[in-house]
């Protein structure tokens, strides 16, 4: 039941009647179900599977408060043995078989591989961090263990975020899960904003786009410009879905008087990789840095060690988003231009006035689209095929490429498509804003301006829909 | 308190809202209509308005585009002129959707001597699609409401239905006038990269024909289509004296393989088990093996012009007798005298 489709419509139309008349505990206990009710309807089997995992780190929780000396990290390796093995077996089992078997064909024994035809669980990644999260802080004594049952299964299975996220740090989310079932609803009504920004971003530009991205999974045919031009498609197609789809889970979790984390804050602006990764998936990022990158020594140990730190770190954070080679290259990439940004960081002096500041964003915009590419392309061949282009080994062929498209008659869809990067790069640059602060500011319009502008966001949402629109990117992950 | 303080203001801008979008919706419709942008709502006042112009109709054809040649095979069957059948089908109007155009009929007063409407299996295997919710949407009097709600309770994912039941209602828009799509977007953009010509040197490799409309009937979810041809023959047995259920063929399970086969005899089977329940009711089995063959059709559900030719004189000729008109100029009871 995505949020784009009408079930989930009907879905919230029930919730929020049913949730407005409930009280207290009862009033958890909805939310619960109808949690369950939501996971559920992508496959009820795997309901087991998110329960199995909400007792596990309950009774972990509980069982590190008692516990005293070696006994706590027994518990706490029960905790990552149960979470991260789930994980590595739901998603990385047959990546790890297949990529094993392939490397002893090349050494030349040739081993027969069993067929593993596991289905992912929706939502497992994002929910395994959230719970490794809790039990690692009760662990480190940054957290008091969570006593109510219920609270937990909320903490955990909380329908606004469960799928993908916002990744939720117990210490803020914990709390506000209790005052569900204790403290009358105080809903923020600007989610109604933030939910009519988020589907447009989706249906409209997300789904709009997303054929355009397409030539990075054949760059062999394509022309180099359009490589070019794909690659900026993909960069924003990924950029509207995701953070369409966080806009809309911050804004439902708004209507149920739950405040969760920004995501994305204008991610394009960013003029450097640590920038960025303060602006992109603002969630993952912080937990990389919380529960991978600090635990394996940070930037404590010198600066070698810091560059280990940091390449390790982005390669496991390219291998969660999926198991694939080319998901390790694009966390690789990343691992790279940080380690390059640090190694040069008060070395070069790089202009500093106002005026460089969208240079240094659009430079790094490209370095950036050029990662996208590794994300998107299939294969890891597609990935050096693509790079070899991008990088103009072929030459642009920017001529060639647009009488092709004049004859075709999609010289004009072209245009308007790229006109609309430049404007959605433009705003990011002049206004870094996160989508919490826009809606906040249109939600202090007045009343009609207000209806006319949500209005029109879902009006064009709906009519714009195309007839078989793809899924939300990350809930692949 | 935050909340009883807030809430009837955020009411006021949600209905305001509300009312933007329906001023949209009907701006769009209107354009809609007035370019032929929309297909699939602008099929929805055709058949109504057909019926509305041949008053002195005593037969009715629904159904969708598979049921397109029963007028003329009845008029053919029975010896009737023009005016006494009015072809009411529907494209993409599946059994829901004749279901409400029947109540919707029946609530502007008329009232027929029979009433025609054919399925097929792939009928049954059809996934849910905004436009066709659009429709009976639409045509359904809002106070037969529930008539809908019994039949989506047997979907898979009724939520999905009382969505676009809800959206419809809230929006105007919902479902898709496609104006925009068809208009704005085709003639101003051109092409939409959809064909992926628009990044290739050369032209891409053309892609094995894919096989439109494949069903397997035996795992599709026939206990929502089932519901809703009930809902169908209900809503037609109260607009015609007789209703006629043309079970017909489609190409995949015309094929002469025992899967085939054993589709169709399960599809004729519970069909006829659906009679049972009916008074009023004939069924009229096309399955015969002169029209259960793959030639004989122009894509996965659709008859070719063969295919109509040889199912339009089957269909004259298995029509049951007609029942005559009382003398007073009403209708005779069900079950009349043969003429």
């Amino acid at each position: 039941m995505s949020f784009t489709t009408s079930s989930f419509f009907a879905f919230c139309i029930l919730f929020f009647s049913g949730y407005a008349l409930l009280r207290g505990r009862a009033r958890g206990v909805f939310l619960l179900l109808a949690s369950c009710y939501f996971y559920g309807s992508w496959d009820v089997r795997f309901l087991a599977l998110l329960l199995a995992s909400v007792l596990v780190d309950f009774s972990v929780g509980l069982a590190l408060a008692r516990a005293q000396g070696p006994r706590r990290r027994l518990v706490l390796a029960i905790s990552l043995a149960f979470n991260l093995g789930v994980l590595g077996f739901f998603k990385y089992a047959g990546f790890f078989v297949e990529s094993a078997a392939e490397l002893l064909a090349r050494l030349g024994w040739s081993v027969p591989t069993p067929a593993l035809d596991i289905v992912l669980p929706v939502g497992i990644s994002f929910y395994t961090f959230q719970t490794l999260a809790y039990t690692v802080d009760v662990y480190r004594g940054r957290l008091e263990p969570c006593r109510d049952l219920l609270d937990f299964a909320l903490y955990v299975m909380f329908f606004p975020q469960l799928v993908a996220g916002p990744i939720e740090r117990p210490e803020r989310l914990l709390p506000q899960m209790a005052a569900v079932s204790r403290q009358p609803w105080r809903p923020n009504w600007s989610g109604i904003a933030l939910i009519a920004i988020g589907l447009f971003k989706k249906i409209v530009l997300a789904d709009g786009v997303h054929a355009y991205a397409n030539p990075l999974s054949s760059p062999g045919s394509a022309y180099p410009a359009a490589l070019w031009f794909a690659t900026y498609a993909f960069a924003f197609q990924i950029y509207w879905d995701f953070s369409g789809y966080s806009d809309i889970a911050i804004g439902l979790a708004r209507l149920l008087g739950v405040e969760l984390m920004t995501n994305f804050r204008a991610p394009y602006a960013a003029t450097g990789p640590s920038d960025f990764w303060r602006r992109w998936h603002i969630s993952l990022s912080e937990w990389l840095r919380d529960y991978l990158y600090v635990p394996l020594g940070g930037n404590r140990d010198g600066a070698w060690r810091t560059y280990r730190n940091l390449f390790l770190t982005m390669l496991i954070g390219g291998l969660w988003h999926g198991a694939a080679w080319h998901f390790v290259l694009w966390g690789a990439f990343h691992g790279l231009l940080l380690i390059v940004a640090r190694a040069v960081s008060g070395r070069i002096p790089l202009p500093s006035p106002r005026w460089a500041r969208p240079l240094r964003a659009l430079a790094f915009f490209h370095l950036t689209c050029l990662a996208w590419a590794l994300f998107r392309a299939p294969t890891l061949e597609a990935c050096a095929l693509a790079f070899r282009k991008l990088l103009l080994f072929d030459g642009l062929e920017l001529g060639p490429w647009l009488t092709h498209l004049a004859e075709l008659r999609e010289l004009r869809t072209i245009a308007a498509w790229f006109i609309a990067f430049v404007a959605a790069w433009l705003l990011q640059v002049l206004r870094p804003e996160s989508s919490k602060e826009l809606a906040e500011r249109l939600w202090r319009w007045p009343a009609l301006p207000r209806a006319l502008a949500l209005a029109s966001l879902a009006y064009l949402a709906m009519l714009l829909a195309p007839l078989d629109p793809p899924d939300f990117i990350y809930f692949r992950f | 308190m935050a909340v009883s303080c807030k809430l009837p203001r955020v009411l006021l801008g949600v209905l305001l809202g509300l009312g933007v979008l329906v001023a949209f919706g009907l701006l769009d419709r209107a354009i809609g209509r007035f370019e032929g942008g929309g297909p699939y709502r602008q099929e929805i006042p055709r058949p109504v308005a057909a019926v509305r112009r041949a008053p002195s109709a005593r037969h009715v054809v629904l159904g969708c585009s598979t049921s397109n040649w029963f007028a003329g095979a009845l008029r053919r069957g029975w010896r009737l002129g023009k005016e006494d059948v009015v072809d009411a089908h529907m494209s993409d109007c599946l059994q829901a959707c004749t279901m409400a155009e029947a109540r919707h009929l029946a609530a502007l007063g008329r009232h027929f001597q029979t009433a025609t409407f054919g399925v097929n299996a792939f009928e049954y295997c059809e996934a849910y699609r905004e436009r066709r919710s659009m429709q009976e949407v639409e045509l359904m009097p809002l106070e037969r409401s529930l008539d809908l709600a019994r039949v989506y309770w047997h979907a898979g994912d009724p939520l999905r239905y009382a969505g676009g039941w809800l959206l419809n209602h809230a929006s105007v828009v919902y479902g898709n006038t496609m104006w925009m799509q068809h208009h704005v977007r085709k003639l101003w953009f051109g092409n939409e990269g959809l064909d992926g010509r628009w990044f290739r040197r050369e032209a891409p490799p053309a892609r094995p024909r894919k096989e439109a409309f494949r069903c397997d009937y035996a795992g599709a979810d026939r206990d929502f289509g089932m519901a809703a041809t009930r809902g169908a023959l209900r809503a037609l047995e109260a607009l015609a004296d007789r209703v006629q259920l043309v079970v017909l063929p489609d190409k995949q399970n015309s094929a002469n393989t025992e899967e085939a086969r054993l589709a169709r005899a399960l599809f004729a089977e519970e069909h006829r088990g659906l009679l049972a329940e009916f008074e009023r009711v004939e069924l009229i089995d096309l399955l015969d093996p002169a029209l259960t063959k793959p030639e004989l059709f122009r894509d996965g559900a659709h008859l070719s012009q063969k295919g109509i030719k040889l199912a339009s004189s089957s269909l004259a000729k298995r029509l049951p007798r007609l029942p005559e008109l009382a003398r007073t100029g009403e209708l005779a009871p069900p079950g009349g005298s043969p003429p």
